[in-house]
């Protein structure tokens, strides 16, 4: 069995099977929310909230632009659009907590993790 | 195994396997401030390459990341990191140690990003203007939703942010740590702006007035 530096190097003469590996650039994006989540008891707790929503809103914007993702987009933005606060930002964190539950289980457990640069 | 015993495997094999590419480390490893607990990053770049990317992935226990960039790449995202303080691949070029650069490619990226900089600092007031012409438009602009209201009031204070670093740092290239904590930052050299940016979050209607008028005071000062 090839170790993963082996792979790594073998992925690296293959610009197709880099773009075919790639993570769901939405995938990478949910897993920087969950890091955001974990600044809540660094960060004040006014701008924590704002950067929080401000993240929350770009991510809505990627999730409607796949089709298969609307439905979540659509539960996180209904959230969205009252008053944001730290109980608001709990509930978001479970509908997120249960995304990648639901939809990239497989893609997180990937030993190798590719991401395209746009 | 030490990172530097790691870094020498890889760098090794890579080079085995690919003798005309440039290598270089980068990251905490390259500056020296690396802890045990620290990741290994890496500069990966091929001549004529297309793609941008980066793979993660453990070794040794370490987790290792090589990151890689094309032309079209820094061509694409230009006016991103002309305008922005958000420099993170930026600053990762800048601290980057080549160690296989028989082709100059990490030089000529260095180089890159060193012209990026200077020419941020030439047009700096040009590009504050902009910017606050872009958000004059921005909060003319009737909001159909709560959802668009939320939007353009974020993106106003991240214009407001652009503006602040082109104002008084336009010449430096800034890391993760400034990027994750800018209002830090912004507490530590600019208590006034500090305080108005806190009371326009998060998002709420009162926020939204004191946001127009931080924008009003911000525009003003920067057109005279």
């Amino acid at each position: 069995m090839k170790s993963e530096l082996q792979e790594v190097v073998d992925l690296l003469s293959d610009e197709g099977k880099i773009r075919r590996e790639a993570m769901p650039s939405e995938c990478f994006s949910l897993c920087n929310l969950m890091k955001q989540f974990e600044a809540c008891n660094t960060e004040e707790e006014h701008f924590y909230l704002g950067k929080l929503e401000s993240a929350l809103l770009t991510f809505c914007g990627r999730l409607r632009s796949k089709k298969a993702l609307i439905g979540w987009a659509a539960e996180i933005e209904e959230l969205l659009t009252s008053e944001f606060s730290m109980e608001t930002s709990r509930k978001v964190q479970s509908i997120l907590e249960r995304m990648e539950r639901e939809v990239y289980a497989d893609e997180l457990l990937k030993p190798i993790t590719v991401k395209l640069l746009q | 195994m030490t990172h530097e015993e790691i870094l020498k495997d890889i760098v090794e094999v890579l080079h085995q396997t690919y003798p005309q590419a440039s290598i270089g480390v980068g990251g905490s490893l390259a500056n020296g401030t690396y802890r045990v607990d620290s990741d290994v990053d890496l500069l990966f770049l091929r001549q004529g390459q297309m793609e941008s990317y980066s793979i993660t992935f453990c070794y040794k226990g370490v987790q290792v990341s090589i990151f890689s960039f094309s032309h079209a790449f820094w061509q694409k995202n230009d006016r991103k990191y002309l305008y922005g303080y958000h420099n993170m691949p930026m600053s990762f070029v800048k601290g980057v140690v080549p160690i296989y650069d028989e082709n100059r490619l990490i030089q000529d990226l260095k180089d890159r990003v060193e012209e990026l900089v200077n020419r941020r600092v030439l047009l700096k007031h040009i590009l504050i203007n902009e910017l606050t012409q872009e958000g004059r438009a921005l909060l003319s602009r009737e909001a159909e939703s709560v959802y668009m209201k939320k939007l353009i009031h974020y993106r106003t204070i991240e214009m407001l942010i652009n503006q602040y670093f082109l104002e008084f740092y336009s010449h430096k290239v800034t890391g993760k740590q400034i990027e994750q904590n800018v209002y830090e930052m912004i507490a530590r050299n600019d208590r006034s702006m500090y305080t108005a940016l806190y009371e326009c979050m998060p998002y709420c209607l009162k926020a939204n007035q004191k946001l127009k008028f931080l924008f009003e005071q911000n525009k003003l000062k920067s057109e005279l």
